[in-house]
């Protein structure tokens, strides 16, 4: 094919009328879109009824006929076109960015809120109450924190976890809570408006949304993790700070002559299965679709900001992590294994071993960072442990044994879906045994 | 934003704007199921960026919102892989009849398609919408010399991405 005539044709393009019956194709495309739009407005609205008097799934019924009346008059109105309008429908329901506030309360007198703002997709724009903002983009797994006072950025790069292949989609995900898994439990007035409040109760998580009848979308979330019952399982957590290492505290002189020092960093691991402390948090005044500049969420480097880069692997490395950390653990106490595995999460005992192992006569800063790596580590492997302990499997013999016996079982647990035990031994292999093979 | 609202901003935008969709989604589709999917889609694009449209850079927005539509109505003719059969191409029905080359027409509508973003703004400013490189660097938000480049590195990928497609076809 002659590629020489591609500029001719394209002018040839570009001088084409369009057929009377393409703009037919327009008008109807067009108005029929239009009625969508009033009539999505009308479905949301009847979905509500629906639900406060009959049951969620013949109020689903009613919905799906709904969207495919919709989509029937939509799709039989175009001559000889099969189009995928459908999709289309579906997505005019579809929020693309909420802000909202979010106090926290920890369980102490400390609560806080923060100003977040989201876009459609995964992107978070967080503002803390002392100042410092966090743009997340979660589709790269990277965030920048800024700290407008001291003109300070840092850009963290998460690396280790494979992300899926459709993304979590949070507007998604919160607007459709309370379809989803909620329960209907009544009504109540909410800043002066009725408001639908439902419940989703998970074993860890108590959630009560209250909805806006007219839009059918939250305007209060409230969501309260509870800790496991049994107190034995433990989250992981801990903090690290620069002076340990010989390093000063960085200081910084904010806009009111006050100085800001920065001394270290904390790492908590956490999950929805009871590993988290009690926690409240209340999510208010929302805004949907509110109007915002995709600025907000760029990562680009601010004018005048200096920049540090970070990389934090948050790589699960399962039974290898727990092996790992009691390698840290024997090395720096005489070839000895911890009493009780939750040992490995103990501050007092954990932070001397890592400025022993760590703190020399380099750089404070490079030790503080390779022991912060190495405390990561740890926890991660004490996670592992305390997953096990969630799922009721777990064993531990380490108390008085000295690393170097290949016949002695430190710690065992059950795999789902497996017959057997997975045991570390005292020379730090792991195998498989029989729960016959096992200390009772 | 009230629902309401919304929905009156956007008709007034649909409106402003239906005779350049119509105009640009034919040339770059030149057939009629596929224009009218790609109409739709700027319509919904338009429905979810209506508060954009109704500000200072509506311009700008409403060439991506053309471009992005006529690339999802070809991604979905086309799929994953690629490729189409002639027949699906839309030769026939299409008023690229008209014009010599018919084939050749086709393909280079599919092709622009895959351009990227600015470089399928380029040419469809250029040839399809027959602008002034001063009106083009307007819009761009570029020099005129700028305007060229792009203009020029559009036609270069245009047709480099012919030549590969008709290799293989």
């Amino acid at each position: 094919m002659n590629n020489g005539n591609v500029e001719e044709i394209l002018n040839k393009l570009g001088s084409e009328d369009v057929p009377e019956d393409v703009r037919k194709i327009v008008e109807e495309t067009s108005g029929k879109f239009s009625k969508t739009l009033m009539q999505s407005r009308k479905i949301v609205l009847w979905e509500n009824i629906m639900k406060a008097r009959i049951t969620k799934l013949a109020a689903a019924a009613v919905i799906i006929i709904a969207v495919l009346i919709g989509i029937n008059q939509f799709g039989s109105s175009i001559d000889g076109a099969s189009v995928a309008f459908g999709d289309v429908l579906q997505q005019i329901y579809k929020a693309r960015t909420v802000t909202y506030k979010e106090t926290f309360f920890p369980g102490t007198d400390r609560e806080f809120t923060v100003e977040d703002m989201r876009m459609e997709p995964g992107y978070l724009h967080s503002v803390r109450p002392d100042g410092p903002i966090t743009i997340w983009d979660f589709t790269r797994g990277r965030d920048l924190q800024l700290w407008p006072e001291q003109k300070k950025a840092l850009i963290t790069q998460r690396v280790g976890r494979n992300r899926g292949k459709r993304l979590f989609n949070y507007l998604d995900w919160i607007s459709k809570l309370h379809e989803e898994d909620g329960e209907l439990i009544g009504q109540e007035e909410i800043d002066g408006q009725i408001a639908d409040v439902f419940l989703v109760q998970k074993e860890y998580k108590r959630t009560t949304i209250w909805v806006d009848p007219e839009t059918n979308l939250p305007v209060r979330v409230e969501m309260v993790d509870f800790p496991h019952l049994d107190k034995n399982i433990i989250v992981p957590h801990m903090s690290l700070s620069i002076g340990d290492f010989g390093g000063g505290a960085k200081a910084y002189t904010n806009e009111g002559g006050d100085t800001v020092r920065v001394s270290g960093r904390s790492i908590t691991i956490s999950n929805t299965d009871g590993i988290q402390e009690e926690m409240t948090i209340v999510m208010h005044d929302f805004v949907w679709d509110a109007d915002l500049d995709e600025s907000l969420f760029s990562l680009e480097l601010p004018e005048g900001y200096t920049l540090e880069e970070k990389r934090f692997d948050v790589t699960d490395r399962g039974e290898d992590g727990l092996i790992g950390a009691l390698a840290f653990w024997t090395e720096m106490s005489d070839g000895m294994f911890p009493s009780a595995i939750n040992d490995l999460g103990d501050p007092d005992k954990v932070r001397p071993m890592l400025v022993n192992k760590f703190d020399g006569d380099g750089d404070p800063e490079e030790e503080f960072e390779q022991a912060y790596h190495a405390m990561h580590e740890v926890l991660k492997g004490l996670m592992f442990a305390q997953q096990c302990k969630v799922e009721g499997t777990w064993h531990y013999a380490g108390d008085g044994v000295r690393l170097g016996d290949a016949d002695v079982p430190i710690c065992w647990w059950k795999p789902e879906d497996s017959d057997g035990y997975r045991v570390i031994y005292g020379d730090l292999s792991i195998g498989d045994a029989a729960v016959e093979d096992l200390p009772e | 934003m009230k629902y309401s609202k919304r929905v009156e901003i956007f008709e007034q935008v649909r409106a402003k704007y239906a005779g350049f969709l119509t105009s640009v989604l034919w040339k770059l589709t030149g057939d009629k199921e596929l224009f009218a999917e790609a109409m739709q889609y700027a319509l919904l694009g338009m429905w979810r960026n209506v508060e954009k449209l109704n500000g200072k850079k509506a311009g700008a927005y409403i060439y991506r919102i053309a471009l992005t539509a006529n690339s999802k109505a070809w991604r979905n003719r086309i799929g994953k892989d690629g490729q189409i059969s002639k027949a699906q191409i839309g030769v026939e029905s299409s008023s690229s009849d008209k014009i010599e080359g018919s084939e050749l027409a086709a393909l280079i509508r599919r092709t622009i398609a895959k351009l990227p973003a600015k470089q399928g703004r380029a040419i469809v400013m250029r040839y399809l919408q027959q602008q002034s490189y001063q009106s083009i660097a307007e819009k761009l938000s570029c020099s005129e010399a700028g305007a060229r480049s792009n203009v020029s590195k559009a036609l270069a990928t245009l047709k480099g991405k012919l030549a590969n497609l008709t290799e293989r076809e």
